[in-house]
């Protein structure tokens, strides 16, 4: 499993989306790719934050927060 | 990165060049106490380290003895390493000239290095950035280990939390909790600026928000004061329980001591009582006359005859001069045939009268001047007043028998000593009193000396039977009286600052959830819920973290825990518990020996240096799993307390080691004295190992003479 898929995987399988989202277990993706097809915004939102800093190059943080920003409101 | 070979050239006990292989797994070198094990590791220390000092030090006593005047020789350590398939070889050292006799110069050092690349060649490159890029200082720091000491790798703090982020994957998670905190603070700072907008909302945002950061800042305040009273605690109930084990004894040394004490006092009350003044009263309590009595009924019988003769010879002597004087006025009075102014006559001032006035009232005649009865009367006059004139010295004179009256006096004295004599008859039955009672006081002191001596005698046994010396008991028994109440104090605080600290925690809550309600009645859905989101995402990444840190302890803990059991297969262990605690903003970790719930205080050195072998084994295996790069562990006598049998298991784990492991010991080593030769060991044999080696002084050599000291190695 790739770095980022693990450290995504970890990062959904916080309560939090279960508990207060609502999200099922098996909903969740898996990976990086599976992640940003996602239109739960919390989701997609986790896995630009996860690629926007394990990728490269590296993006700036005002460009990676407005891509989480725009994620959340478009899918939202 | 495994260590292929070391090179000590000329370097203290290492005499020209000695060249140590190892393999990848567990190296062993073997050597008696001063066979050059401890100058080995220096050896290897003084490559890794920037130390430019004390060459003069480093230089083989033997090659500069054996220099000629006027040449050279090198003094240095090379390493050579493999990492990837690549060999570097990184070389420190300094030139040497032979001066005259002992004195010799040092150049300053170099490095060099020699790195190989893909393709086979080498070439040469700076030695320190080569060693810092094969073998960072940070692994180093965690890769040499001093003695049994040094084995504490989470001597502080930090030192786990450092490890984790260093060597597992745990540190990818760390910039997700940077980024989601920092995220969250601009969708909060977007609402805030919303909120403001409205003039009566900005009033109460600044006040909720003022109200916020003081909540904030005193909640981190509580916790700092917390954490630091749970390390006060720990540190306390660590010195009660270090004191516990002597408290028995210390309270029995303090017991006695009282004791003692009092019996002192006692015996000084005693003494103080003691009237052995004897010479003192002698004279001033008049102890001398003790035998007066006799002394003085023969006194007052002498005086009385004495007084009684003396009277006798006084009457005599009366009676005799009343005879004399008797005889002299008939004497006188025959003489001048008058009797002056016989009874029945006027006075001589009637006589006086009489003879002024010329008449003799007596017959009432006239007297004229120069009359016979005139001239009678003046007769007798004059004869009364001659007889009445005192007598001058040519007078005949009545003598005094006695001159002095001393006899009265002694009388007197008598009498006085008579009334004195009550007192004295006093003296003997004061005297065997006094006596009797000193007597007393004496046995009485004498008990107590006896019982003194019992009681030095039962403080020695138990000083005797404990490690400590009297004063430490003594210290051991006021400090923990001492951190007994610190301790009580300190829980108090504990309890007081967790209860301001979940006060404060709940106004933070409730002072949140007022601020969130004004924002959202006034701002839109949109950075509503941008924020709620990105809290959350906030939350996600921060406690995943944690969690990651948390799972990864207890596997550690486990580990240890395994590493240690086998380490002290057979004995007692109890077991590792690795805790991590929020203080303030800051993650600390502990470590703690337990058993049976309750925290093992002052395990002994053996168990200690296991505990820590144990956490050293698991770091190194968990972090190898997550780390590109694995590193040598190096051990300069990290076993000294460990019995043989403790021995083998620990070198059966130090064999199932992932890691390349060079462990230099005095252990496994015996001589054979018929031969006087160096042996290992049978139990060595069955010691599983990849590489060993044997090193010892070359023979013959001077015990006193560094100039004849050379180590010489001897691959097993």
């Amino acid at each position: 499993m790739a770095k980022e898929d693990e450290l995504l995987t970890a990062f959904l399988n916080h309560r939090i989306l279960v508990e207060k989202y609502k999200i099922s277990a098996s909903d969740l993706p898996k990976t990086i790719e599976d992640g940003m097809k996602s239109t739960v915004p919390i989701i997609a939102a986790i896995t630009n934050i996860v690629k926007g800093i394990q990728r490269r190059p590296i993006i700036s943080d005002n460009e990676l927060q407005k891509q989480v920003i725009d994620l959340i409101n478009r899918k939202g | 990165m495994i260590i292929k070979e070391i090179l000590i050239k000329n370097y203290q006990c290492y005499y020209d060049d000695k060249r140590f292989e190892f393999k990848k797994g567990s190296n062993i070198i073997l050597g008696r106490n001063g066979a050059g094990k401890t100058k080995f590791f220096e050896a290897l220390e003084w490559l890794f380290s920037n130390s430019t000092k004390d060459l003069d030090e480093l230089v083989s006593k033997k090659k500069l003895h054996e220099t000629i005047q006027g040449n050279s020789f090198n003094v240095g350590v090379e390493i050579i390493v493999e990492q990837a398939g690549l060999r570097s070889t990184i070389k420190k050292y300094f030139g040497v000239k032979k001066g005259v006799e002992k004195d010799f110069t040092t150049t300053n050092i170099i490095y060099e290095g020699i790195e190989e690349n893909e393709s086979g060649e080498r070439e040469s490159v700076d030695g320190l950035n080569l060693l810092n890029r094969v073998f960072p200082g940070i692994n180093r720091k965690y890769a040499l280990f001093k003695g049994e000491a040094e084995l504490n790798i989470l001597n502080n703090e930090d030192a786990l939390l450092n490890l984790i982020n260093m060597y597992t994957k745990i540190k990818h998670f760390g910039p997700y909790a940077e980024k989601g905190e920092m995220f969250r603070k601009y969708a909060e700072k977007a609402v805030d600026d919303a909120t403001k907008g409205d003039e009566k909302n900005n009033k109460k945002l600044k006040t909720l928000e003022n109200e916020i950061n003081e909540l904030k800042r005193s909640i981190q305040e509580k916790e700092i004061f917390l954490s630091t009273k749970y390390d006060e605690r720990t540190n306390l109930e660590e010195n009660i329980n270090g004191v516990e084990k002597h408290l028995e004894n210390a309270e029995a040394v303090e017991t006695i001591k009282k004791r003692i004490s009092d019996i002192d006092d006692n015996v000084k009350k005693l003494e103080s009582k003691l009237d052995e003044d004897y010479t003192i009263s002698l004279f001033d309590k008049g102890w001398f006359l003790i035998y007066f009595e006799s002394i003085q009924k023969a006194y007052k019988n002498k005086i009385d005859a004495l007084s009684k003769e003396r009277r006798q010879l006084q009457r005599n002597f009366d009676t005799a001069e009343g005879i004399k004087e008797g005889e002299r006025r008939a004497q006188a009075a025959l003489f001048k045939d008058v009797i002056p102014l016989p009874n029945g006559t006027p006075s001589s001032s009637i006589m006086e009268e009489m003879l002024k006035d010329q008449i003799c009232k007596v017959c009432n005649r006239e007297a004229l001047i120069d009359s016979p009865p005139y001239n009678f009367m003046r007769k007798r006059l004059d004869d009364y007043l001659l007889s009445q004139k005192p007598r001058d010295e040519n007078d005949e004179t009545i003598s005094d028998l006695f001159k002095s009256n001393y006899t009265n006096r002694l009388v007197t004295l008598g009498a006085t000593q008579e009334d004195n004599l009550i007192k004295i008859r006093t003296i003997a039955q004061t005297i065997k009193e006094l006596f009797e009672f000193n007597q007393e006081i004496k046995l009485r002191i004498a008990e107590l000396r006896d019982k003194k001596e019992n009681e030095i005698s039962d403080l020695e046994n138990v000083i005797g039977n404990s490690v400590l010396g009297q004063d430490s008991l003594s210290h051991a028994y006021k400090n923990y009286k001492g951190w007994q109440k610190d301790l009580m104090a300190v829980d108090k605080k504990i309890e007081d600052y967790e209860k301001e600290s979940s006060d404060l925690k709940t106004r933070l809550k409730q002072k949140r959830e007022e601020k969130d309600s004004i924002d959202t009645k006034s701002v839109s859905s949109f950075l509503i819920n941008t924020r709620t989101i990105l809290r959350d995402i906030e939350t996600i990444f921060k406690e995943t973290k944690e969690t990651k840190y948390d799972e990864f302890i207890k596997v550690l803990e486990d580990k240890a825990n395994y590493f240690l059991k086998k380490i002290n297969e057979s004995s007692f262990t109890g077991y590792i518990e690795i805790n991590r605690r929020y203080a303030g903003s800051k993650h600390m970790v502990n470590v703690t020996l337990m058993q049976e719930g309750e925290r093992f205080y002052h395990p002994n050195t053996s168990l200690l240096t296991s505990m820590h072998l144990a956490i050293l084994f698991a770091i190194a295996q968990l972090t190898q799993a997550d780390k590109e790069e694995s590193f040598p562990l190096i051990f300069d006598a990290p076993t000294s307390s460990f019995d043989p049998v403790k021995r083998k298991y620990f070198f059966e784990v130090l064999g199932n080691c992932n890691e390349q492991t060079i462990l230099l010991t005095k252990d496994f080593t015996e001589t054979d004295k018929t031969i006087n030769a160096l042996l290992y060991s049978d139990e060595f044999k069955n010691i599983k190992r990849d590489k060993a080696i044997l090193i010892k002084l070359e023979e013959p050599f001077h015990p006193e003479i560094l100039s004849t000291i050379n180590t010489e190695l001897i691959n097993l």
